[in-house]
């Protein structure tokens, strides 16, 4: 979907449902994923490769959260990872205490997809996106018969985030064009005007679907957010988070 | 981090060269050869292939007849001259139908000889007889539909909703932490279109949650005694998933 590096994840949980969750969700993400169930485990892989980030959890058997946090700051070797606390510690002082330590950011379970995606891409990237793009595909109809939206016609949408769409179409319009757009979520019509920020015609060399990125302009928040709620059900319905 | 060979096998998309004039037609084939794990590279006649292949071996070309200069055929024929090229399998893909040009390919070397518009299992199983030492008959796709095996609830006695991950007519992958011994049977109700297809599986591999590069976990199951009607069915499924919103060829 992305010409993006795809980026290595390195997960750490001693409970294997939440790693399923974690590591699931993530590669939906377009994310690579390691899991370890402990730090000695985490810290033996990352003698083999590095991954980008480490996500982890407090609460480990044997070696606990925060010395693993610590024993990483103090490698020279381990120091640059960016290390993302991911927990159901709640005691305040702990965060205050990773903090110290510096670690990337402190998150408290359950956290919302949008939230842990924006705060990989945060650490991550030196443009990072602000939402999740859904791969998806939704029947939608742009255009409204008018000299400037161009005729109506219905085109699939084959990303979808809460910024806007990649409309697949073997006849995208030019930059800067502003269309009306109109797909249906759950029964629910959105209405809302986009503008299209680049295009891509089908022609020789590697295959890319032919289409167009649009970002929303004129939208109401209640679509947004029910766009936002509605990738949210794709990304995880079917996949259970204990507890 | 550990599989790592493993890993590069899963990532390394192999390369088709898909020769053809009409948009339209690339635009549906290149859509469906993606679906089916390809890398498409897309060039509009057989001299720009041929110069391609100069520097890049793909692992199948799929080629129209009717190109403008060089023909299709022609294209066959010296990709099948050439002693560095004649190993990569040629398939033509085409709208011309005559039945002389069908023998005059499979007599110049052609690997299969489709007419326009191509279902997808037959465009699958050209490609698989083509490029594979063991075919594969049927076409595994990627869904998301619940399952549930055997007839009891999993331990606990909550009703955990499993789901397939990857499936074809002769079996499927289940996702689960709990993977069941290996050579054991169960009865299986997969959700297709909200209808529950009632099937026996055995499994025959397995794989859990485990250190390092993340695999997702669970089981592959081989459909035992499935009836024709339960095939049908599979096989429409599978279809619709792979064409569903590619429009039709011309």
């Amino acid at each position: 979907m992305s010409d993006r590096e795809i980026r290595t994840v390195l997960l750490v949980d001693s409970s294997a449902s939440i790693l399923l969750y974690l590591a699931m969700l993530l590669q939906r993400l377009e994310y690579r994923v390691a899991t370890a169930r402990n730090a000695e485990e985490a810290l033996r892989m990352m003698e083999e490769s590095l991954p980008m980030i480490v996500v982890t959890e407090l609460s480990l058997s044997s070696m606990s959260g925060i010395a693993f946090l610590k024993h990483m700051k103090d490698q020279p070797r381990f120091k640059a990872i960016p290390v993302v606390v991911l927990t159901s510690e709640t005691d305040p002082g702990m965060k205050d205490t990773c903090a110290a330590l510096d670690c990337a950011a402190y998150l408290v379970k359950p956290v919302e997809p949008a939230v842990l995606f924006r705060t990989i891409q945060t650490i991550s990237e030196s443009i990072p996106r602000e939402h999740i793009r859904l791969a998806t595909s939704l029947k939608v109809v742009v255009g409204d018969g008018s000299l400037i939206g161009g005729c109506k016609r219905t085109e699939y949408a084959t990303a979808l985030s809460e910024g806007g769409l990649y409309v697949r179409t073997l006849y995208p319009q030019p930059r800067n064009t502003l269309t009306p757009v109109q797909f249906m979520l759950k029964g629910r019509e959105i209405v809302a005007k986009a503008i299209v920020l680049y295009s891509c015609n089908l022609g020789e060399g590697p295959f890319k679907e032919p289409g167009m990125g649009m970002k929303f302009v004129e939208i109401i928040d209640a679509d947004r957010g029910a766009i936002r709620e509605f990738i949210k059900e794709q990304l995880t319905s079917d996949l259970a988070l204990p507890g | 981090m550990t599989d790592r060979k493993e890993r590069m096998a899963e990532e390394k998309k192999r390369l088709a060269l898909l020769v053809d004039g009409y948009v339209k037609d690339l635009f549906a084939t290149g859509m469906l050869l993606q679906r089916l794990e390809y890398d498409v590279y897309i060039v509009n006649s057989a001299e720009d292939a041929l110069q391609l292949m100069e520097t890049a071996m793909p692992a199948l070309v799929m080629t129209e007849l009717s190109l403008p200069r060089m023909s299709g055929l022609e294209l066959l024929i010296r990709i099948k001259q050439e002693p560095r090229l004649k190993q990569v399998p040629v398939i033509i893909h085409t709208s011309a139908g005559e039945p002389r040009k069908e023998e005059h390919c499979l007599a110049s070397g052609c690997a299969g000889f489709l007419k326009k518009p191509v279902e997808p299992d037959a465009l699958y199983r050209a490609i698989q007889q083509a490029t594979e030492a063991t075919p594969r008959n049927n076409i595994r796709v990627k869904v998301l539909l619940p399952v549930m095996v055997g007839g009891q609830a999993q331990s606990g006695g909550v009703l955990s909703t499993e789901y397939v991950s990857e499936l074809s007519e002769d079996g499927i992958f289940v996702r689960t932490l709990h993977p069941r011994p290996l050579k054991a049977e169960h009865p299986v109700t997969i959700m297709i279109h909200s209808i529950p297809v009632k099937l026996r599986a055995v499994v025959l591999r397995s794989h859990s949650l485990g250190v390092g590069s993340f695999r997702e976990p669970g089981m592959g199951m081989k459909f035992i005694g499935i009836s024709h009607t339960d095939r049908e069915l599979i096989r429409n499924f599978i279809k619709g998933h792979l064409m569903k919103d590619i429009p039709a060829q011309g």
